[in-house]
């Protein structure tokens, strides 16, 4: 091979071996192209890659500027510029084409010489779009879509310091997704990136496709309902959390971020919180713990209240329940068990129906259906209030899978409290609190805003007293302002 | 695993080592107003403002008849008021360990649905947790032309 000045690994590949390894699926473009009297290859991923550029900024060039005496000073001449793109790398194995060939690629083969990936992705992707579950009234509206690159630039927009590092892995055998770890170079402590790339490289699964895989993988599939990865669509309070000091992970194909380490404190937070004032913000904030300890104790405290303990119910409000509950044939426990799974139902049924039925759904089954059973008397009104009570709290949590965790511990603190009463449901409150106290999350634990006693993790400060990032997460630069 | 295992033991033991007992809030019958007097074969008779009655010749005894014959299950807590016979207030010590304190107690001679009515409108304001206290006074419930009237009684000292 004559010296031209540009390192090749890949001379050996050759055209067989690339069509060999795609079989004969019918996306695959192959074309042979004819250049001074040299036969060259392209390649690409017919959807992943835009036709027009590839013939614009591709083969156009190769037959215009490409005029070298033999295929090595031709594949120099490409990789230096001549094939005017952007992106030109070189490819070194067959594995690396087809790597480069999914990413929207388009790969030239200079057989004899080696191949060159020049990028001229497909412009059909979803656009940055306001968030769906995290809205906010005053906050930025955009939102994370499932565009990996989509997602590291709106964060860019965000965060300009040349110090935020994205660091990209492949993850799955099949699937070959990709993963990028978000890190501030300055901030984050460097044991929490490696943690986290040593987990993501430990994972060996065929395809990382959904949600649940990454966060099982990740995590450690911890037996728990409780999320140990903050997931959020919202680009600045993903940047929010690296400026924490905390990790990011973005995952090709799912228009979300997870920040790690996730604690309880950190699951409370809502992006609204940040853009309103302090006060409103921290009464807010006192107002959705309650509503936390409402939508996990209120059903099993009810029934405890209702079956054992009916002396500690104020008597106008025991007469009126007792009056409600004459001619209701199922006992307390029936009832608030029976219309807790009825609304587990309803919520199941809204989630899988499309948004205009799955709307009309929740009103007939909510209110019309509510309604109509207490009138018939199979239900009492009590025992409904309670139940909505809950369930309107749950939903005040702005961490979906919180809530999800906290409506399975209702259920097993509501029939506790149908076992034992009170005692059965402190029984309940107390296992979660050790179940809680266990967990970990990148060496964090679950309740550690809580842990110090200095304002519980609940009230929201004024911006200009949090001079500290939280310690908890060892960051390298402790400050955040003077 | 083997902390889902501890976790469904101490469920399992909760259940079965319960220290209290079960009663469905559906079931109870609320007693507003009980009215308590000896009788002329010196038994306490309870009758309460849901028609339930009970006799015995102890105080206990006439609480365990009417917890046996009423058609519910007696739930004396909520009782607001206690109209007791002048021969019976000797037992109003027991009273204090049966009912709440904050029960509101008269003098009177009946007890029926309309005797409720009147005393949520014209409160005795006297309760069981005062007498014990020491109180001296006692509102007495007189009726008179089909009407109630409330008055207090002066140096009264229930017998301990």
């Amino acid at each position: 091979m004559q010296d031209t000045g540009m390192l090749s690994w890949g001379e050996s590949m050759t055209d067989g071996e690339i069509r060999e390894l795609f079989g004969d699926t019918e996306d695959l473009i192959a074309r042979e192209i004819r250049c001074g009297g040299f036969r060259l290859y392209a390649y690409a991923i017919d959807g992943m890659v835009s036709g027009s550029e590839m013939s614009e900024y591709i083969l156009k060039p190769i037959s215009e500027n490409l005029r070298e005496n033999t295929i090595e000073e031709l594949y120099a001449a490409a990789l230096r510029g001549a094939v005017y793109n952007s992106v030109a790398d070189a490819c070194d194995s067959v594995q690396t084409v087809a790597g480069k060939l999914v990413n929207g690629f388009c790969v030239v083969l200079f057989p004899g010489a080696g191949a060159i990936a020049f990028e001229i992705k497909s412009g059909t992707r979803r656009s940055p779009s306001p968030p769906e579950v995290e809205n906010t009234v005053k906050g930025p509206k955009d939102a994370f879509v499932e565009t990996v690159r989509i997602n590291t630039s709106l964060i860019r927009r965000h965060l300009r310091t040349p110090e935020l590092r994205f660091t990209g892995m492949t993850v799955g055998k099949r699937s070959m997704t990709h993963v990028s770890i978000a890190w501030i170079r300055g901030i984050t402590n460097h044991e929490l990136v490696t943690r986290m790339e040593n987990r993501v490289k430990s994972i060996d699964i065929d395809g990382l496709l959904s949600p649940s895989a990454v966060e099982e993988y990740i995590t450690g599939s911890r037996a728990t309902a409780f999320p140990l990865l903050q997931y959020t669509e919202r680009a600045d309070k993903f940047c929010q959390g690296l400026l924490d000091g905390r990790i990011g992970l973005l995952v090709d194909g799912l228009p979300l971020g997870y920040l790690a380490p996730a604690d309880l404190g950190y699951l409370m937070e809502s992006p609204e919180d940040r853009s309103r004032d302090y006060v409103s913000a921290t009464c807010v904030r006192i107002l959705r713990y309650c509503a936390l300890v409402l939508s996990l104790l209120l059903p099993g405290f009810y029934i405890a209240l209702a079956v054992f303990q009916q002396e500690m119910i104020p008597l106008p409000l025991l007469r009126s329940i007792i009056e409600s509950k004459e001619n209701v044939p199922f006992s307390t426990t029936l009832e608030v068990l029976g219309l807790l799974i009825a609304f587990e139902l309803l919520q199941e049924s809204g989630i899988h129906l499309p948004q205009a039925i799955g709307q009309s759904v929740s009103t007939i089954g909510g209110i019309v259906v509510g309604t109509a059973a207490v009138e018939a008397g199979l239900i009492s009104p009590a025992a409904l209030i309670v139940v909505s009570i809950a369930g309107v709290c749950g939903f005040v949590l702005p961490n979906r899978d919180l809530a999800e965790a906290i409506r399975v511990w209702r259920f097993g603190i509501a029939a506790l409290g149908a076992a034992a009463g009170l005692f059965g449901v402190t029984v309940g409150f107390l296992i979660l609190l050790i179940h809680l106290s266990g967990l970990t999350c990148l060496d964090v634990p679950y309740l550690s805003p809580f842990s110090e006693g200095k304002n519980f993790g609940i009230l929201r400060l004024r911006l200009k007293f949090r001079k500290f990032r939280n310690e908890k997460l060892h960051p390298v630069d402790k400050r955040n302002q003077k | 695993m083997r902390r889902w295992i501890l976790y469904a033991l101490v469920m399992g033991l909760v259940l079965f080592v319960s220290p209290v007992e079960k009663t469905d809030v559906g079931e109870l019958k609320p007693v507003e107003l009980l009215y308590i007097r000896y009788t002329d074969e010196n038994k306490v008779r309870i009758e309460t403002d849901t028609g339930d009655l009970g006799v015995g010749e102890t105080l206990e005894d006439a609480l365990s008849d009417l917890k046996a014959t009423a058609s519910g299950n007696i739930f004396l807590d909520t009782a607001d008021y206690l109209v007791i016979h002048r021969n019976a207030v000797t037992l109003l010590p027991k009273l204090w360990n049966i009912l709440r304190p904050g029960t509101e107690v008269c003098i009177g001679e009946e007890g029926r649905e309309e005797t409720v009515d009147f005393l949520s409108a014209h409160k005795p304001g006297v309760t069981l947790n005062d007498i014990r206290s020491g109180r001296q006074t006692l509102p007495v419930l007189k009726r008179t032309e089909e009407r109630y009237r409330i008055e207090f009684e002066s140096n009264y000292r229930p017998a301990e």
